[in-house]
């Protein structure tokens, strides 16, 4: 024998959950004065339901006016909640800038135009790293390793290599960590004066690529034939720094 | 013996030679015979000029770009608003390092714990931006919407090295005699500026939508985190199951508001997706996503992602 299909429709309670009704027991709900919530999926007219088998409940008005405010309430959530999130933004972006001033010198340092600084090499692989990195961000993608080997060219000079990911990152941690100590002598030393070019670091950055992903953009050191250079000046307390520890 | 057999093509005023292959024979053998040149260096081409003639190195791939005359135009357009650049220097912090162009979610990791397991994770959606960093040039007003339609009407591969030309660094090589006496990098900083901004808007516009995903699932009172990963211009987030939904709001009514409220205060057009899945890995060494998108029915199809080790420390001067 053919079963008839009887057509159902979707609502949602107060607990968020579907649930579905057929005509007959939307009518036997409504009639009860029970307050239904339709979704989109279901498409079912509840105000003619209500206007035609309960019109003493006057929910016409109130059912309409509960799913405006309802919306409403949504509505001003998310306004507000963009808001906050964009005044949030920007109190970070207030935040880098006022470490970065506090930098002061370093900073200027970095945004100043280092075209006109004479040189005499640059490793091949560092000059153009904005430009690789712009590359690299513009085309979203990132090229997988056929080996997937930790490298890394230490400060020494000294090339460091491992398939061990935690010894990496201990190499790397403790390679940065020099790092800050070196620069940090060097900026504070009378020395710094020796180097005529007024640009100390410059925007030439070495990346580290970890299983390429780029986490971070570091320093290029260039060398010059003036007296005092920056690499020079590096290699000097480097070796200080070395001796002391 | 220099390499011969690469093919060379001549320019019509006869004064630049253009090659695919052996540009380091040429410079061995300007710098033997003690020539004078410059040697200008992209991430794409190599150029030797000389007072007599030019030759440049393309990569077979640039040559197939047929729009460099939308480059000069491009940046054209961009160097004639220097007022607009002033006043956004002011307004922004445009600083290469004040620009995340990733993040992921810190608890990921917590969902895979051996080598080798597999965490699936299925009803995802991506939120990305249309057409982002042109965009971002049309909403500050660099481009105008004529030349906007232009550009994005050109093949993705191309439409994408257009925009990145705004970027170029060029090295320069000064040789005499055959020795190297100087070398430097040219860039235009204005130019510069103009690409750390717009890569700077469109990541704080995900900033900005990060933050909001968040502050939904606390509406929501949702255990985890929705939020999984965002990628330059697109967002990965897990739907919020029914039962914690916003009462009489399917999630897609809610992401949708949200978009149609950031386009009203930022500007710019999202486009929302329903996934197929995305499988989180651990392969040992390191953590994959692999996002897995519906029209795709192969299932070696899919956008792979790196989630970096957030033990690193970065150095930033």
């Amino acid at each position: 024998m053919k079963q008839k299909k009887i057509k159902k429709f979707q609502f949602r309670n107060e607990k968020g959950q579907l649930y579905w009704l057929t005509q007959r027991q939307i009518i036997n709900r409504v009639k009860k004065g029970e307050i239904l919530s339709s979704t989109k999926k279901s498409n079912v007219d509840l105000i003619s339901f209500y206007e035609h088998y309960s019109p003493s409940l006057e929910i016409t008005e109130n059912f309409e006016s509960k799913k405006r405010k309802g919306k409403k309430v949504i509505s001003k959530t998310i306004k507000e909640t963009v808001t906050q999130a964009i005044n949030e933004v920007k109190q970070e972006e207030e935040k880098e800038k006022k470490k970065t001033i506090k930098r002061g010198k370093k900073r200027e340092l970095l945004k100043e135009d280092i075209s006109n600084t004479p040189c005499n090499s640059v490793p091949s692989r560092f000059a153009d790293s904005d430009a690789f990195m712009a590359d690299l961000i513009v085309e979203g993608k990132i090229k997988r390793k056929p080996d997937a080997t930790y490298t890394l060219t230490r400060l020494d000079g000294t090339f460091f290599e491992t398939k061990n990911k935690i010894e990496f990152i201990n190499e790397y941690n403790s390679e940065v960590d020099i790092l800050y100590d070196v620069v940090d002598l060097i900026l504070d030393s009378p020395d710094k004066n020796k180097i005529s070019s007024p640009q100390f670091f410059t925007s030439g950055y070495f990346f580290l690529i970890y299983n390429f992903v780029i986490v971070g953009c570091y320093m290029n050191f260039k060398e010059t034939e003036i007296k005092g250079c920056p690499s020079e000046l590096f290699k000097i307390y480097y070796g200080l720094y070395v001796q002391n520890e | 013996m220099y390499k011969t057999n690469n093919k060379k093509r001549r320019s019509k005023t006869g004064k630049e030679v253009r090659i695919t292959t052996g540009m380091n024979d040429f410079l061995m053998r300007f710098i033997d015979s003690k020539r004078t040149f410059n040697y200008i260096c992209t991430s794409r081409t190599k150029k030797i000029v000389t007072e007599h003639g030019n030759v440049f190195f393309e990569d077979k791939e640039l040559r197939k770009f047929k729009y460099f005359y939308l480059v000069n135009q491009l940046k054209n357009k961009i160097l004639e608003k220097t007022e607009l650049l002033n006043k956004y220097r002011g307004e922004y912090f445009i600083n290469p390092y004040n620009v995340e162009y990733f993040d992921f979610n810190k608890n990921l990791k917590n969902y895979i714990a051996d080598q080798g397991s597999v965490y699936q994770m299925e009803n995802c959606i991506e939120i990305d931006i249309v057409k982002a960093y042109y965009n971002a040039l049309k909403i500050l007003g660099f481009i105008d919407d004529e030349f906007y339609n232009k550009c994005i009407s050109i093949p993705k591969q191309d439409r994408l090295r257009l925009v990145g030309s705004i970027a170029t660094v060029k090295t320069v090589q000064e040789y005499v005699l055959g020795e190297k006496v100087n070398e430097f990098i040219q860039q235009d900083s204005a130019l510069r500026d103009v690409w750390w901004l717009i890569c700077l808007k469109v990541s704080q516009s995900m900033q900005v939508l990060r933050s909001v995903i968040n502050q939904i699932d606390i509406t929501c009172d949702r255990k985890e985190k929705s939020f999984l990963f965002y990628w330059v211009d697109g967002i990965y987030l897990k739907e919020i199951p029914e039962d914690q939904q916003i009462k009489n709001f399917e999630t897609n009514d809610i992401y949708k508001a949200v978009c149609e409220e950031l386009k009203e205060t930022i500007g710019f057009d999202y486009k929302l997706t329903r996934l197929k899945k995305i499988e989180l890995l651990n392969t040992g060494k390191t953590l994959e996503l692999k996002v897995f998108k519906n029209e795709e029915e192969n299932e070696e199809d899919y956008k792979l992602f790196y989630i970096p080790d957030y033990n690193l420390k970065s150095y930033f001067l």
